[in-house]
């Protein structure tokens, strides 16, 4: 019997099946994700911009679209704005996922309610999560101002229109809206940890944070690679609330990358220009997420040799 | 009291006021947008929460279900086809083209397989509103652009990754002993899949199908960018329709908003108990 189930085996092995399963995935992969990144590579080498008449046709200028790009002062701008937004979201939000999922993880009643409460902002689109916040950032009346009053705060009210605030004010509402949706992951995570580690951990007399520093939080890294990689993407796709928010002004405080491309395909008409930040965004996406990868199966080899 | 005692006392009081604390922080907006969703008077600038406002009524439900979008003539339902035509389309396609895939990752042995993973999870983990300046042009020669189907598969194409990566890890934990005995027992590889495989793997689908049906449920700017003809407009579009420059209508948007998040509440409530134990974020390895 043993021998049959062997033999259907091996001629798996040299099959087309697993191909086949394949294909359908592949197709939309290649048609959605990969050709559009090509097309930008192709299109970011030409001049073609559609409001112009002269350069409605496209011609080959090489690497020019870069170099007015990195030459250009809103362009370095953003930049910055990008790299902000991402290393102050991306953490925060990371974190404060964790903290959640340490709070729902509990069976006590009514906690399908609390665990629903906390990501309820995802399950709300973010063009009603940012108009909500639009109405709490309002200065003088804004619920947001009257609750850091209780805390003392006493500085500038307009978040949205003060060019020292406006990018923070983007961010809190990114932060709030997916820090619920990581803490499902974390959740899923934490219930899934082998329970005699802990309690062997409460006979040795391991205190509650050392627990979290020694045992759940090594045994959660497959997850916290997830989440990060997740919420790094994220931080650089999700703009919905920029444009609710601040359409990335006052004068490009809150401008992002892609939101930067956005106005310049949608606003400018520049497609050669708006295909070469194509190309630099999927390049800081693509830089981190193999980083990410790579750096975690290191440290997974070196703890398994 | 003795002071030990005392101090578990105020580490409870305090765990107490910490848990409430961020009950509060996250919730509250929520429980505002509720508020006003009730409130009859569809203010355009609120100063005050009243958490059951006066003269409570539905009043704002029913005139948004009867005129959602401002200066298009499209009705409610339309939009929520729409809506769920884009929104299951995308759960659909990415349960069906994940699961194989993902099983083909998980019981095959084939050359490449380790690198075709890789590539699906690291590379082609792109989100379609990256790229959707050259998507504007690829759509447009497909001639799906100004369709709901083009929507579908954008989604669908980034949320693939993610599908395989879940669901691969969850093949991964069904023991291959169990499919060797449905074959042994004279089930083929097909059936072998569809009533050993799948049903074992139901949280990990849920979880699927959840994340891909709020995918398309909850995206806007590929939709507001792309879709033009006021028949094929989606839910998440009448929302950013209603904000106002100025004034935006408070009670309307806020019984808009709600009715919009309803469907996934459901769902959530519905595979709640899968989701947790469905999410197993496998290796790359193995």
């Amino acid at each position: 019997m043993a021998k049959t189930v062997a033999n259907k085996h091996s001629d798996l092995k040299s099959s087309i099946i697993p191909w086949l399963l394949i294909l359908p995935t592949f197709i939309v992969v290649l048609m959605f994700t990969a050709w559009p990144t090509v097309l930008s590579i192709y299109q970011s080498f030409f001049r073609l911009k559609l409001n112009v008449p002269r350069f409605r046709v496209p011609t080959f200028i090489g690497l020019q679209n870069y170099v007015e790009l990195f030459k250009s002062p809103t362009f370095h701008q953003v930049l910055w704005n990008t790299i902000i937004y991402v290393a102050g979201v991306v953490p925060i939000s990371v974190i404060l996922a964790f903290l959640f999922a340490l709070l729902v993880n509990r069976a006590i009643k009514g906690i399908g309610f609390i665990r629903l409460g906390f990501f309820y902002p995802t399950i709300l689109p973010m063009v009603s999560a940012a108009t909500v916040w639009m109405y709490f950032f309002t200065p003088n009346y804004g619920l947001f101002n009257l609750f850091l009053q209780w805390f003392g705060y006493h500085g500038p009210q307009n978040w949205t229109g003060n060019p020292h605030l406006a990018l923070l004010a983007v961010m809190i509402v990114a932060i709030w809206k997916s820090a619920g949706y990581f803490m499902i992951f974390y959740l899923a995570g934490l219930q899934n940890l082998p329970t005699d580690v802990f309690e062997a951990a409460d006979i040795d007399g391991v205190n509650y944070l050392q627990r979290l520093r020694y045992i759940t939080f090594p045994l959660l890294r497959r997850t916290t690679l997830f989440v990060t990689t997740i919420a790094f993407i994220d931080g650089f796709q999700i703009i919905d609330h920029i444009f609710v928010l601040t359409q990335g002004g006052p004068s490009d405080a809150s401008n992002v990358l892609l939101y930067y491309l956005w106005e310049m395909r949608f606003n400018y008409q520049d497609v050669g220009k708006s295909a070469a930040l194509t190309v630099i965004l999927v390049a800081f996406i693509l830089i981190f997420t193999i980083g990410n990868f790579a750096l975690s199966e290191r440290k997974e080899d070196r703890r398994v040799a | 009291m003795s002071k030990r005692k005392l101090i578990v006392r105020l580490k409870h009081l305090y765990l107490h006021a910490y848990v409430w604390f961020w009950i509060f922080v996250a919730i509250f907006p929520v429980l505002w947008i509720i508020s006003m969703s009730l409130d009859p008077r569809n203010i355009s600038k609120p100063t005050t929460l009243t958490l059951i406002p006066p003269g409570a009524s539905l009043a704002a439900y029913l005139r948004v279900l009867k005129h959602p979008y401002q200066g298009a003539n499209v009705s409610f339902v339309r939009l929520l086809w729409n809506s769920l035509l884009v929104a299951g389309g995308t759960a659909l396609l990415s349960v069906l083209f994940g699961a194989t895939a993902a099983y083909a990752f998980s019981r095959f042995k084939f050359p490449g397989r380790k690198a075709g993973m890789l590539s699906f999870l690291v590379v082609f983990m792109l989100p379609a509103s990256a790229t959707l300046a050259p998507l504007f042009v690829i759509l447009t020669f497909l001639h799906i652009r100004d369709s709901l189907w083009g929507l579908v598969f954008a989604y669908t194409s980034s949320s693939l990754p993610f599908a395989i990566w879940n669901l691969k890890g969850y093949f991964d934990t069904v023991p291959k002993e169990l499919e060797e005995a449905a074959l042994v027992d004279g089930c083929d590889r097909n059936s072998a899949f569809f009533r050993v495989i799948l049903p074992l793997s139901v949280p990990a689908i849920a979880v699927t199908v959840l994340f891909g049906f709020m995918n398309g449920w909850t995206e806007w700017m590929l939709a507001w960018t792309f879709l033009t003809k006021p028949k094929s407009f989606t839910l998440a579009m009448t929302l950013y329709n209603m904000v106002g420059q100025w004034n935006t209508p408070w009670s309307n948007f806020a019984a808009f908003s709600i009715l919009v998040s309803l469907p996934i509440i459901i769902i959530w409530f519905l595979l709640q108990k899968y989701i947790v134990s469905g999410l197993t974020l496998g290796g790359v390895k193995g």
